[in-house]
């Protein structure tokens, strides 16, 4: 063996226990220089100058869309109990300057995750970074290429362009907000309340009726928007944030933050080879003359039946995969583990996942090899291709549940 | 990009950032620390002192690189400054403290394991100058020009040095086969 080679071997196998004394020590002192240093710097604040890291022109939050269409509808809404009124105009004029957001959001399973983005000239966004520390998921989102980061899983995905279902739904998410407003001056009532925290308090306007309905807080101050949450949504695919706790605006961003390594030893998979396949007529099956439940019921009662039969040329005419057999076979066994499913039971009824941007969900029970029953979600996507409508299996939703 | 991120919480006064980078880190720095001086209390103290002057510095810091080879070159440095002003020149340390446990240093709070004890044995017989190149770019995967950069020096004495560490390596781990 070379010794580069025996050197590597030995740094790999090199490890050290570490007693909590240890840790206490350099922690504490740590901790107390961190304290003391922000005293210090405190200390000699002087006015903050906001660091435009984007030289992007100037851009608005998509929230303004909302409110944009408010004042077209000529919308000067006010509680007559507070003095100071408050007009839509203001915090355009005030989104009119804003280049970056830092948002603390949750989406609709409660996890809490974190997301920053820099606005194109439209308000959308064009770079974002997101992280999800309960699922160790990292989403970097660039006009040229994404990445889909599972730390856990230690597996990527990459695809051309932005990253596929994911700001698209939440540019929508306000998209139709807008239609919600605009169809009655009604649908949006403004009032002050207390905030949360501070003396300061907050402007809130109540939008949407119907289907759809925020609250949208803003700050008397600078008339930005420091928070939505949703109030009542339509179920659709893909609207994964139902909280915008904390909206941030012009922060600096973190260094090299929409920049994305691939760490090593992940598996890389292409997601633009994926999409090709989804929407390929070729692949799925018809649903002409079916509804949706019963084209979901065909669709996985073949697709069961080749996973049970291990046909997995069956199997990748119904849910089409990029990769090799040998590849397919790992994969499922990493997804099943020591038992694969042995008989299809039943199905339940096709819904909609906020978190999910592929498509509906179709619960499956399954009988397994071990002879318990585990509950399987799979992921229907409905599509129409050239006037012909038909339906693919375009992935698992989270792993299998074992049921009594 | 994980670091990016708690760089910048640092920057904006998390505490629990800080401590989430040093629990990501610690035993990291300390093997490469373990290696490169071969004495338990000195690298000790060089991961002390890095993290201590790292926190020190965040309200500050500008994160231009990685996050790791940042931290790596630091403790190099430190480990340098440490066994110069022991020993006014830097040598390995090999007789200043046993690298194994010690039960009569009860101060002592890292173990090493036997991989860590052969691999600091072997960088010790090299001059610190090799044996931080070769630590520096094995372990902590950072390539000639940046290690350059951090030394100061050009990337051909860096790959030299690389170099003739290597070859020594090479006679050093033979000897010890043949043993």
């Amino acid at each position: 063996m070379k010794p580069a080679e025996k050197i590597k071997k030995l740094f790999t196998k090199s490890s050290v226990k570490v007693c909590s004394d240890f840790d206490t020590r350099i922690l504490n002192n740590a901790l107390t220089a961190f304290e003391k240093s922000r005293e210090s710097k405190s200390a000699q604040l002087q006015p903050s100058v906001w660091r435009i890291i984007m030289k992007s022109s100037i851009t608005k939050l998509a929230v303004a869309a909302v409110l944009v269409i408010a004042a077209v509808i000529s919308v000067t809404l006010l509680n007559k109990s507070v003095t100071p009124t408050y007009a839509f105009e203001q915090t355009i004029e005030a989104l009119k300057n804003t280049r970056t957001v830092h948002m603390f959001c949750r989406d609709w399973d409660g996890k809490k995750f974190e997301m920053w983005m820099t606005l194109d000239s439209q308000g959308y966004p064009e770079y974002c970074y997101s992280y999800w520390p309960d699922y160790e998921v990292t989403n970097v989102s660039t006009p040229t290429v994404s990445y889909q980061y599972n730390k856990k899983m230690n597996q990527v995905s990459v695809n051309k362009g932005k990253l596929y279902h994911f700001d698209v739904q939440f540019d929508r998410m306000f998209e139709d907000l807008q239609k919600e407003v605009q169809k009655s001056e009604s649908n949006v009532k403004v009032y002050r309340e207390a905030a949360s925290s501070g003396s300061k308090s907050l402007i809130v306007a109540i939008c949407g009726e119907g289907d759809e309905s925020w609250k949208v807080f803003i700050d008397p101050e600078t008339k930005l928007p420091v928070g939505l949450h949703c109030l009542k949504s339509r179920n659709r695919p893909g609207d994964f944030i139902r909280d915008f706790d904390e909206i941030r605006f012009d922060e600096e961003l973190p260094a090299g933050i929409f920049e994305f390594q691939i760490p090593e030893g992940a598996t890389v998979s292409n997601i633009d080879d994926a999409e090709k396949r989804l929407s390929d007529p070729n692949n799925g099956i018809s649903t002409e003359g079916l509804t949706e439940q019963q084209a979901a019921e065909q669709i996985a009662g073949q697709y069961w039946r080749a996973i049970i039969d291990k046909d997995l040329e069956k199997a990748k005419k119904v849910y089409p995969r990029t990769n090799s057999d040998e590849e397919v076979e790992k994969k499922y066994q990493k997804y099943f583990g020591d038992y694969f499913p042995s008989e299809y039971v039943e199905s339940g009824k096709l819904y909609v996942e906020h978190n999910c941007g592929l498509g509906k969900v179709l619960p499956c029970i399954l009988m397994f090899e071990d002879g318990r029953k585990r509950e399987v979600k799979i992921i229907i996507r409905f599509r129409n291709i050239d006037g012909k409508s038909s339906c693919v299996i375009a992935g698992h939703f989270g792993y299998p549940v074992e049921i009594d | 990009m994980e670091d990016a991120i708690l760089v910048f919480k640092c920057r904006q006064g998390s505490r629990d950032a800080l401590r989430r980078i040093y629990e990501k880190y610690r035993d990291y720095l300390l093997v490469l620390a373990v290696a490169l001086c071969h004495n338990k209390s000195s690298a000790e103290d060089a991961v002390h002192d890095v993290f201590v002057n790292f926190a020190e510095k965040t309200t500050d810091f500008k994160l231009t690189g990685s996050l790791k080879s940042y931290l790596s070159t630091c403790v190099a440095n430190r480990i340098r400054d440490i066994m110069k002003s022991k020993h006014g020149r830097a040598v390995p340390l090999e007789d200043d403290c046993p690298l194994v446990s010690d039960a009569d240093e009860p101060s002592r709070t890292i173990i090493c394991n036997e991989e860590l004890q052969q691999l600091s044995a072997a960088l010790a017989k090299l001059p610190y100058e090799q044996s931080e190149v070769i630590a520096l770019h094995i372990y902590g995967k950072m390539k000639f020009a940046a290690i350059a950069k951090s030394l100061g020096v050009s990337a051909n004495t860096v790959k030299g040095r690389y170099r003739y560490g290597i070859n020594k390596l090479r006679l050093i781990l033979n000897d010890e086969v043949q043993k």
